[in-house]
C-alpha cells in the first residue's frame, strides 16, 4: 500500500520541473504520508480506507509544485507557455525545412543529369529520399504541435474500490476539450480503420506500380492516403464534437475553427504536392510547376483568413443575441 | 467551518513557527499536533503545509536537515532561525492586535 502512495505522489509530481528541490519535497511528502498511513492503520482504519484518506488529504499539489520551482518563480501557465513557445518554434522550423525539401527535391536530379550528365537513377533516389524525409518531418511536427498548448489538471477518481489519479489535458485553457481527447483515445475503431486503410494503400501501390510500371508517380498514392487519414480524423472529430455537445459541454468556436482550418491546410499541402508531381511529370515543365507551391501558400492564407472571418462573425452573432 | 479553515490557513506559517520555536520537528508531526490540539476539527492539507515550509525556508525563517532521530526513520526536520523567531514574535503580536480589534468590531454594543 505504501508503494501505491509513493507511486501516486510520483504521478502527481510527474508534471513538475525536476530539480533537487522537487526531488527532496517528493521524498519528504512520501515519507510523511506513509507515517500518516501507518498511524491511520494503527487507529483501526482498513488499509484501503487509510490509503484513500491519505491521498485525499494531499490537497492542491500545484501549490507545492509551484513552491519547488527553480527561480525566477513563474506560475504554471507561464512555464507551460514558455516551454510550448520554444517547442512550437522548433516544430514550425522542422515544417519549413520539410516544405523546403519538397520544393527542392527535384534539383539534385536536374543537376546530376543535366550538369554532370549522370544516369537519372541516382537523382531519382535522392529525390525520393528527400520526399520521404520531408514527409517524416511533417508528420513529426504535426503530432508535436497537436500536443502543445495543453494545460494539465489532475483529478481523483475511485472505481471498483481502487483509487486513480488521472491527468486531464486541456488545450483550450479551461474549456472542455478533454472530452474530445478522451473520445479520441477511446476510439480503437478509428485506429483500426486507419491501419486497414494503410495496408490497402500499400497493396494498391504495389499493384498499380507493377501493372503500370509508373514508379515515378505511383508513390503519390501514399500522400492520397494521408489526405484520407485527415478526412477520417475530421469525421471522428465531428462525431466527438457532437457527443460533447449532447453532454451539454460548450466547445469554443476558436478551437473548432483551429481544428478545421488545420485539417484543411494539411490536406491542401498534401494535395499540392500530389498535384505538383502529376503536372510536372506529365508536362515536364519543372521550371514552371514549382509556382504551384506559391499558389498553395496563398490558399493557406485564404483558409486562415476565412477561419478568422468565421470566428469573428460568430462573436458578432453572439453579441447580437 | 469554511471561514474558520480559511482563517487558520492564513496563519499556517505562524503555526509552523510556533511549533518549531519549541523544538525541531517534521511535517507529519506538526500536522498531527495541529489535529490533536484542535480536537481533530482541523487538519492541514499536505500541499498547504509543505508549500508553507518551502516559503519559510526560502525567506530564511527555517532550515531543514535530513535526520533519523528517535524512531530511526529517515525524516526531514526543520529548525527555526533567528529571523524566523523574530517573524514569529511579530506575527503573534499582529494576531493579538487583530484579534482584539475584530472582537470589538464584531461584538454587539449592549
Amino acid at each position: 500500500m505504501k508503494d501505491k502512495i509513493a507511486a501516486c505522489v510520483e504521478q502527481l509530481f510527474a508534471v513538475s520541473e525536476r530539480n533537487g528541490r522537487s526531488e527532496e519535497a517528493k521524498e519528504e511528502l512520501i515519507l510523511n504520508l506513509c507515517d500518516k498511513y501507518d498511524d491511520l492503520v494503527s487507529q483501526g482504519y482498513a488499509e484501503e480506507a487509510a490509503y484513500y484518506k491519505v491521498i485525499s488529504g494531499i490537497g492542491d499539489i500545484d501549490e507545492l509544485i509551484d513552491s519547488v520551482r527553480t527561480r525566477p518563480i513563474l506560475n504554471g501557465a507561464e512555464i507551460n507557455q514558455r516551454r510550448n513557445e520554444k517547442k512550437r518554434e522548433t516544430y514550425l522550423l522542422l515544417r519549413s525545412i520539410a516544405i523546403f525539401m519538397y520544393i527542392t527535391c527535384f534539383l539534385p536530379l536536374i543537376f546530376l543529369s543535366s550538369v554532370l550528365h549522370m544516369d537519372g537513377t541516382f537523382g531519382v533516389l535522392i529525390m525520393f529520399a528527400m520526399i520521404g524525409a520531408a514527409t517524416c518531418l511533417i508528420v513529426y511536427s504535426n503530432s508535436g504541435l497537436k500536443t502543445l498548448g495543453k494545460n494539465y489538471d489532475y483529478y481523483h477518481t475511485r472505481e471498483n474500490g481502487r483509487d486513480y489519479i488521472n491527468i486531464r489535458y486541456d488545450n483550450t485553457g479551461g474549456e472542455n476539450s478533454e472530452v474530445l481527447n478522451e473520445n479520441k483515445e477511446k476510439n480503437p475503431v478509428k485506429g483500426l480503420i486507419i491501419s486497414i486503410m494503410w495496408t490497402m494503400i500499400v497493396l494498391l501501390y504495389l499493384l498499380i506500380s507493377f501493372t503500370t510500371m509508373r514508379w515515378d508517380i505511383t508513390w503519390l498514392i501514399f500522400l492520397l492516403g494521408s489526405i484520407a487519414t485527415i478526412v477520417i480524423d475530421g469525421i471522428y472529430y465531428l462525431i466527438s464534437f457532437q457527443q460533447a455537445e449532447r453532454q451539454g459541454l460548450q466547445i469554443s468556436i476558436r478551437q473548432k475553427v483551429k481544428k478545421i482550418t488545420g485539417m484543411l491546410t494539411s490536406a491542401l499541402w498534401l494535395f499540392t504536392v500530389i498535384f505538383y508531381f502529376v503536372i510536372s511529370l506529365e508536362t515536364g515543365i519543372w521550371t514552371m510547376t514549382w509556382l504551384i507551391f506559391i499558389v498553395a501558400a496563398a490558399l493557406t492564407q485564404v483558409i486562415a483568413l476565412l477561419g478568422h472571418f468565421w470566428e469573428g462573425r460568430h462573436y458578432e452573432n453572439e453579441q447580437k443575441f | 467551518m469554511s471561514i474558520t479553515s480559511d482563517l487558520i490557513r492564513g496563519h499556517t506559517e505562524t503555526i509552523i513557527l510556533a511549533y518549531l520555536a519549541e523544538r525541531d520537528s517534521y511535517g507529519y508531526e506538526i500536522n498531527k499536533k495541529i489535529q490533536e490540539e484542535t480536537d481533530r476539527r482541523y487538519e492541514l492539507k499536505e500541499a498547504t503545509l509543505y508549500s508553507a515550509f518551502r516559503r519559510l525556508e526560502e525567506s530564511g525563517c527555517i532550515e531543514s536537515y535530513w535526520g533519523n532521530q528517535q524512531t530511526g526513520a529517515r525524516r526531514r526536520y526543520y529548525r527555526i532561525t533567528p529571523a524566523g523567531a523574530a517573524l514569529y514574535r511579530k506575527n503573534l503580536a499582529d494576531w493579538k492586535e487583530a484579534q482584539s480589534l475584530i472582537n470589538k468590531l464584531v461584538s454587539t454594543k449592549n
